[in-house]
C-alpha cells in the first residue's frame, strides 16, 4: 500500500439523506453498474481523496477497436475486470494481478447486425452484472446471456424478444436473489415495453409485465394502489389511449432498476409514450413515462407515479431512482429520488408513490410547476404541439434535462451529484404511420443550448429542499455517469474528453485529464490485487451526444479504450520492474547488474 | 374539439395505411406514362458496390439500369414525400444526415452509393437492419426514393469504378450548424 494522506475528516451533511448500501458487495469491488440495490454509485474506497486526487496518472489501458459509443462500466470481482463492449457485445476478463493486466478469457456471443438498424441511439450497451459466479448481461439483439465468471463459458441464453420489430435491449440487469430482471428499448420504434424477470440459474422467464394495456399484461390487480386520483381505474393502459394505439405504444425500460430489500419492491421507470406525435393519441397514455413499484417475485404493481401524462415532448421515465432515507418536515422518509428528462426533480415515497418535493433542475418550460396535491404538471400550453406546426424553444429538448446518464449520492455530504444538460429545441411533428421494423416517431427536432456556449454542468443537488447547491458549466454535453467516493471527491466526464475530479463538498476541480475520445460511460473505482485504488473509466463517444452534438467543432472522433488511473500512474500492472533484460554475454561492459 | 380533430387524424391515418400499402402490394415492373423502368430482376446483377470484377459487369448493365427519374423535379418531390410516409427520413433524418441508419449526403456508402446500388439495397434490404422493400414498394416508387436521394448530393455517378477517386466531400453542416448559440436563457 502506498504512503497516502489519512482519510479526510467526514464533511458536515447537508440533508442528513442515508442509503442501505445492500447487498453491500466487498469495499474494493464494483459488481453491478450501480454498485448497489439503491442506486447509490458511491464507493467506501477513500486511498484517493482531495488531497492527493490531482496526482492521478493513467497506470495501463484497454482497447476493445469497437467505434459505437461506449456506455458501461467495467465490473470489478476479485482481481478479475470484466468488460462489456458495445454491438457485437463481447464480455472480455482481465486479470488484474497480472502485468498489464491481460485479457484472460472472451466471450464472442454473436448477435446479429441486424439489431444495429433497430438501435435508436447507436449500439450501445450499459453494463453487465455479476452474481454467483456468473456474469448476465444484454445482447443488442433482444437475447440475455450468462456466462461463467471464471471460464468464459455460456450458461443460458435467453431469447426475450425479436429485433425485426424494432425491440433491442441496451440495460444493464438487476440482479436480485435468485432473479434477473430485463427490459426492453425501442420506445421509437412502436414496440410494447415490459420489464422481465428471469431466473438466474436457468434463464427461463419468470414473469413479464407490459407498460400499456389492459390491467392483466401491466400485471395491475388488487394490490395496486397508485396515490393520485388520476392513475386511479380500470384498464388505464387501454382507455388512456385511441383504439388499439397501446399495441405500439412504446413504455419501454430501456433505464435503470433499484431494489429496497426491506420494502421488497422493485423500481424502474418506462420510456416515452409512441408514435412520438402527441396529436395521434389524445389521452394521458398510460404507464409511460412513468415510474412503477412492483414485488419482484410476481411482478406485480404496487403504486405508480406518471411524470409526464400525455407526453409530448419525448420525456422518458427512465432515469435511475436512487433510494435515499431523507429527514423531511421532522420525519424520516423513505424515498426515491429522480432527475426526470422533463426538467423536475422528484423526491416521491417509495412506499407509495407519494411526490414529496418537484423541483426543475434545469430550464424547464413545458410545465411551470408539479402540483403536489394532484401530482400532475401545471402545463404551459404554448409549448404543446400540433403537427407540421414549428414551436419554437421547448425546454427542455427531447433527451431532457438529464437523459440515462447516471447520478451518484454521498453518504458524507448527503448531496446528489449529476451531469445535467442545458439544452432546449424546436419541433416540428409530422403524423406517421405505423410500419413494423421502422420508426413510429414523427418528431422533426432542431436543438440549441438554452444558454451561449453551454450545453453542460455538472452539479450538486438537495434532495430534501430540491435545490441545487453548485454546478459547473461546461460547453459540451456532460453524459457519463457519477462516481461518489468516501475520499470526497466526485468524478465525472464530458462529450468532448475530459475526466474531472470535484470536491464534494465545495465543487471545486481538483483535477482534469484529457482523453483520447469523449466519455459517456460510467466511471467505477476498485482496489487491485496490490491494494491500492484505482479509477476505470471507458472512452469512446457515440449515443445521442453525437447525435446532437457531432457535427461541432471540436467534437472528438470515436473511441474505444478504457482507462485506468491510481495515484502517480502506479501499479502491479506496469512500471519499471515488469520485465528483465538478460545478459547474452558479449562485451557489455555498460551491462552491469539490475538492482 | 381538440379529440375529435384529433381523432378525425387518427382516422385518416388508418384509412390512408391500407390503402397505401394495397397500392404498394402490387410490386413488379411497370411502366409509368413515358418512362422505362428497368426490370427489377436486373438488381439481381448489380454488383454491391466497389467489387472485384464490378466495372465489367457494370458495362453490360450500363443502358439497362439508369434511374430514369434521376435530376427530374416531380419525381424528386414525389421521392421526398415517400422518403417521410415510408419513415425513411426517422431512420437517415431530414436532408439525409443519418442517425438511426446511416448518412445517405455525405458520399459514404457500406453498399455502394450509385444509383443502381442504392436501388438494390432498398430493394433487397441490407444487414444492420434496412428492410427489404421490394416486395412492399414499385420499382418505379423505389427509383422516385433514389431520384431524391441523388438530389442530397451525396451518391456516386454510375460510371465511376473506384470511389477513392472522387474528390472528397467537405463535412455536412449536420442539423446544428452554428457552435454557438445566441439564443438568450429560455423563459
Amino acid at each position: 500500500m502506498g504512503a497516502d494522506t489519512a482519510a479526510p475528516a467526514p464533511p458536515r451533511s447537508v440533508t442528513n439523506a442515508t442509503a442501505n448500501f445492500a447487498p453491500n458487495d466487498p469495499p474494493g469491488e464494483w459488481r453491478s453498474a450501480g454498485r448497489d440495490y439503491a442506486n447509490t454509485r458511491y464507493s467506501p474506497l477513500d486511498q484517493v481523496n482531495t488531497q492527493n486526487v490531482n496526482r492521478l496518472k493513467v497506470a495501463w489501458t484497454f482497447s476493445d477497436g469497437i467505434p459505437f459509443g461506449h456506455e458501461a462500466p467495467p465490473l470489478v470481482v476479485g482481481h478479475m475486470m470484466y468488460i462489456v463492449t458495445p454491438f457485437p457485445n463481447v464480455l472480455y476478463a482481465l486479470d488484474l494481478a497480472q502485468p498489464g493486466a491481460p485479457i484472460q478469457w472472451t466471450y464472442t456471443p454473436n448477435p446479429t447486425p441486424l439489431a444495429i438498424g433497430k438501435a435508436c441511439c447507436d449500439s450501445v450497451n450499459r453494463g453487465v452484472a455479476y452474481s454467483d459466479g456468473k456474469l448476465v448481461y444484454n445482447l443488442l439483439d433482444d437475447h440475455t446471456v450468462a456466462v461463467d465468471a471464471k471460464t468464459g463459458k455460456e450458461l443460458w441464453r435467453t431469447t426475450l424478444a425479436n429485433p425485426e420489430d424494432g425491440t433491442t435491449m441496451t440495460m444493464a440487469p438487476l440482479i436480485v436473489g435468485q432473479r434477473v430482471f430485463v427490459g426492453n428499448s425501442g420506445g421509437e420504434m412502436g414496440v410494447h415495453g415490459w420489464i422481465a424477470a428471469l431466473d438466474l440459474n436457468t434463464g427461463k422467464e419468470l414473469w413479464r409485465a407490459y407498460s400499456t394495456g389492459p390491467d392483466d399484461q401491466v400485471k395491475i390487480g388488487a394490490d395496486f394502489k397508485p396515490f393520485y386520483d388520476f392513475m386511479k381505474g380500470k384498464d388505464l393502459g387501454v382507455q388512456s389511449w385511441p383504439a388499439d394505439m397501446w399495441k405500439h405504444g412504446g413504455g419501454s425500460v430501456w433505464g435503470w432498476l433499484s431494489y429496497d430489500p426491506e420494502l421488497n419492491l422493485l423500481y424502474y421507470g418506462t420510456s416515452n409514450p409512441g408514435p412520438r406525435v402527441p396529436a395521434q393519441r389524445p389521452g394521458n397514455n398510460f404507464w409511460t413515462a412513468a415510474v412503477f413499484a412492483r414485488d419482484p417475485a410476481t411482478g406485480a404493481a404496487k403504486w405508480a407515479y406518471q411524470f409526464t401524462p400525455h407526453d409530448q415532448w419525448d420525456y422518458d421515465g427512465v432515469n435511475e431512482d436512487i433510494l435515499l432515507d431523507l429527514p423531511i418536515g421532522g420525519q424520516v422518509r423513505k424515498t426515491l429520488v429522480t432527475f426526470n428528462r422533463n426538467g423536475f426533480a422528484y423526491t416521491i415515497d417509495r412506499t407509495n408513490g407519494e411526490v414529496l418535493v418537484a423541483q426543475p433542475f434545469g430550464v424547464v418550460n413545458w410545465a411551470s410547476s408539479i402540483d403536489l396535491k394532484t401530482g400532475l404538471p401545471n402545463l404551459n400550453t404554448d409549448k404543446s404541439v400540433t403537427p407540421e406546426v414549428q414551436v419554437q424553444n421547448i425546454c427542455p429538448t427531447h433527451i431532457g434535462s438529464k437523459d440515462w446518464q447516471p447520478a451518484a449520492f454521498s453518504p458524507r455530504t448527503g448531496l446528489l451529484y449529476a451531469d445535467i444538460f442545458n439544452i432546449c429545441m424546436d419541433l416540428t411533428d409530422h403524423e406517421v404511420s405505423y410500419i413494423p421494423g421502422t420508426p413510429y416517431d414523427g418528431m422533426e427536432i432542431k436543438t440549441h443550448a438554452a444558454t451561449k456556449k453551454k450545453w453542460g454542468e455538472f452539479m450538486a443537488w438537495d434532495p430534501v429542499k430540491g435545490k441545487k447547491v453548485w454546478s459547473i458549466d461546461e460547453e459540451f454535453m456532460t453524459m457519463s455517469g457519477v462516481l461518489a467516493t468516501a475520499g470526497d471527491v466526485v468524478f465525472y466526464g464530458t462529450a468532448d474528453g475530459w475526466l474531472r475530479a470535484v470536491d464534494a463538498n465545495n465543487g471545486h476541480v481538483l483535477w482534469s485529464q484529457k482523453l483520447g475520445s469523449g466519455i459517456i460511460s460510467q466511471p467505477a473505482t476498485y482496489l487491485g490485487p496490490d491494494g491500492r485504488q484505482y479509477l476505470a473509466v471507458y472512452t469512446g463517444v457515440g449515443g445521442v451526444v453525437s447525435q446532437v452534438m457531432g457535427q461541432f467543432k471540436g467534437f472528438p472522433a470515436r473511441g474505444s479504450a478504457l482507462y485506468v488511473f491510481s495515484i502517480d500512474g502506479i501499479s502491479n500492472n506496469s512500471g519499471a520492474t515488469q520485465i528483465q533484460t538478460k545478459n547474452a554475454g558479449g562485451s557489455g561492459a555498460n551491462f552491469g547488474t539490475p538492482d | 374539439m381538440k379529440r375529435i380533430i384529433a381523432n378525425l387524424l387518427i382516422v385518416s391515418a388508418w384509412a390512408v395505411l391500407p390503402t397505401l400499402l394495397a397500392a404498394l402490394a402490387h410490386a413488379g415492373d411497370h411502366d409509368s406514362p413515358g418512362q422505362t423502368l428497368p426490370p427489377a430482376t436486373r438488381a439481381m446483377a448489380i454488383p454491391l458496390g466497389d467489387v472485384p470484377g464490378a466495372p465489367g459487369v457494370r458495362a453490360d448493365l450500363a443502358n439497362g439500369v439508369v434511374n430514369p427519374f434521376e435530376n427530374q423535379p416531380s419525381a424528386i418531390q414525389d421521392g421526398k414525400i415517400l422518403y417521410q410516409k415510408m419513415n425513411c427520413v426517422y431512420c437517415h433524418q431530414f436532408k439525409g444526415t443519418g442517425l438511426i441508419g446511416p448518412s445517405l449526403a455525405n458520399g459514404q456508402w457500406r453498399y455502394g452509393g450509385r444509383p443502381s446500388e442504392i436501388f438494390k439495397s432498398i430493394y433487397e434490404g441490407r444487414p444492420q437492419g434496412m428492410p427489404a422493400w421490394g416486395e412492399a414498394m414499385p420499382t418505379d416508387k423505389i427509383w422516385q426514393v433514389v431520384a431524391y436521394i441523388q438530389s442530397l448530393g451525396g451518391t456516386v455517378p454510375q460510371n465511376v469504378n473506384n470511389q477513392g477517386d472522387l474528390p472528397a466531400k467537405p463535412p455536412l453542416p449536420g442539423e446544428n450548424p452554428t457552435v454557438d448559440s445566441e439564443q438568450a436563457p429560455a423563459e
